[in-house]
């Protein structure tokens, strides 16, 4: 199980831990890793080893190749996050073949259509109850990922948002009848 | 389609925002469509990162200070942006404290100023998950300097049609163009 993110508290690390506790109580020690530094690891790591979360680690901030190997070792990606602007991890982790379980937020469905697995904002058992369903079943959800990553690669790439970021400036620049070629 | 010559502005720091590495991977992918791209940028994390390849950057060195560093940063600004933008069609600055100065040169030298916008939030909440009260005061500050200014550019490239709700609900009526973000 893998997030990427800042250790703020508008990323919810405590549910974070919650979320684990809940799944090693169905499924056993099930590894969780948070990888992103932040000013509230201090806290999170003493809180994760107060209630015996040894299977929880917070390597911190990694490199890209260790981030991208962490990614391909995992099986679901997770997100406890209450507000994002585009959800960026979740677009990567859909690239790298995961299944992403996320807190109902409207720009979810706005950047990934129905490809996330959401559930209720703030509940944890419900959350906890998809990881265990996606893993215990994860051929049950390898199609929807297939999908999720060609979504990402049609409307994603450089090309892609290098196009219709070009074409809003042509337009402020020239006006929204001169954007063709003269 | 027309081809630009857009020139980039954003503050950067030492750590990770993903409102910097969108804008970063922004500026690559104006590139990629063929535009004539230039950054400017302060010193920090965010460029060793995102790869930028042939975009040509200049960098403006500050101290890793809170408040001493972006106040420095706005001040070489200040005298750096004048000779970039004769030589731009448009101006793209991301969202943040530079953006005030970046608007007063682009009216000077008639030029339309896009913001890239990432995320979209209210003064209630960053005060709720500000840690110190040093922390309450930054995100006060940031806040006057990033949200107010931006009546003043002349539209908003958002990252997602979420960040453009958000932002149209605090009042912002000039156009916004959702553009998305780069998924690598």
């Amino acid at each position: 199980m893998i997030t990427v993110s800042r250790l703020e508290p508008s990323k919810r690390p405590q549910d974070f831990l919650d979320i684990a506790e809940r799944v090693a109580h169905a499924l056993g020690p099930v590894e969780f890793v948070w990888v992103g530094e932040g000013n509230l690891r201090k806290g999170i790591v003493e809180e994760a080893k107060d209630r015996s979360l040894s299977h929880v680690s917070f390597p911190g901030r990694l490199d890209d190749n260790s981030k991208d190997r962490l990614f391909r070792s995992s099986d679901v990606y997770i997100s406890t996050s209450e507000s994002e602007g585009f959800a960026l991890t979740v677009g990567e982790a859909f690239l790298r073949g995961l299944p992403c379980v996320v807190y109902d937020l409207p720009v979810y469905s706005e950047v990934y259509d129905d490809f996330v697995l959401k559930v209720r904002r703030y509940d944890t058992v419900q959350f906890a109850e998809t990881v265990v369903r996606v893993l215990r079943n994860p051929e049950e959800y390898a199609q929807l990922v297939q999908k999720a990553a060609h979504f990402v690669r049609e409307n994603y790439s450089y090309k892609a948002v290098g196009s219709r970021a070009t074409s809003a400036l042509v337009e402020l620049v020239y006006g929204r009848e001169n954007r063709g070629e003269k | 389609m027309k081809h630009l010559r857009v020139l980039g502005v954003t503050e950067d720091a030492w750590f990770v925002t993903g409102g910097r590495l969108a804008f970063l991977d922004l500026m690559k992918a104006l590139k990629v469509a063929e535009n004539s791209v230039t950054l400017i940028k302060s010193s920090g994390i965010s460029s060793s990162i995102i790869r930028l390849n042939d975009v040509p950057v200049h960098v403006i060195r500050v101290p890793k200070v809170r408040i001493l560093g972006p106040l420095l940063f706005v001040l070489r600004l200040f005298f750096t942006i004048p000779a970039y933008m004769t030589a731009s069609d448009v101006v793209v600055v991301n969202s943040g404290y530079p953006l005030l100065l970046i608007v007063f040169f682009a009216k000077l030298f008639r030029k339309k100023v896009a913001v890239l916008q990432h995320d979209v939030l209210s003064m209630d909440y960053l005060q709720k998950v500000a840690a110190t009260p040093s922390r309450r005061i930054t995100a006060v500050l940031r806040w006057v300097l990033l949200y107010p200014p931006l009546v003043l550019s002349d539209g908003v490239l958002s990252i997602s049609g979420d960040t453009a709700r958000r932002l149209r609900r605090t009042g912002y009526r000039k156009r916004i163009w959702v553009v998305g973000n780069v998924v690598k």
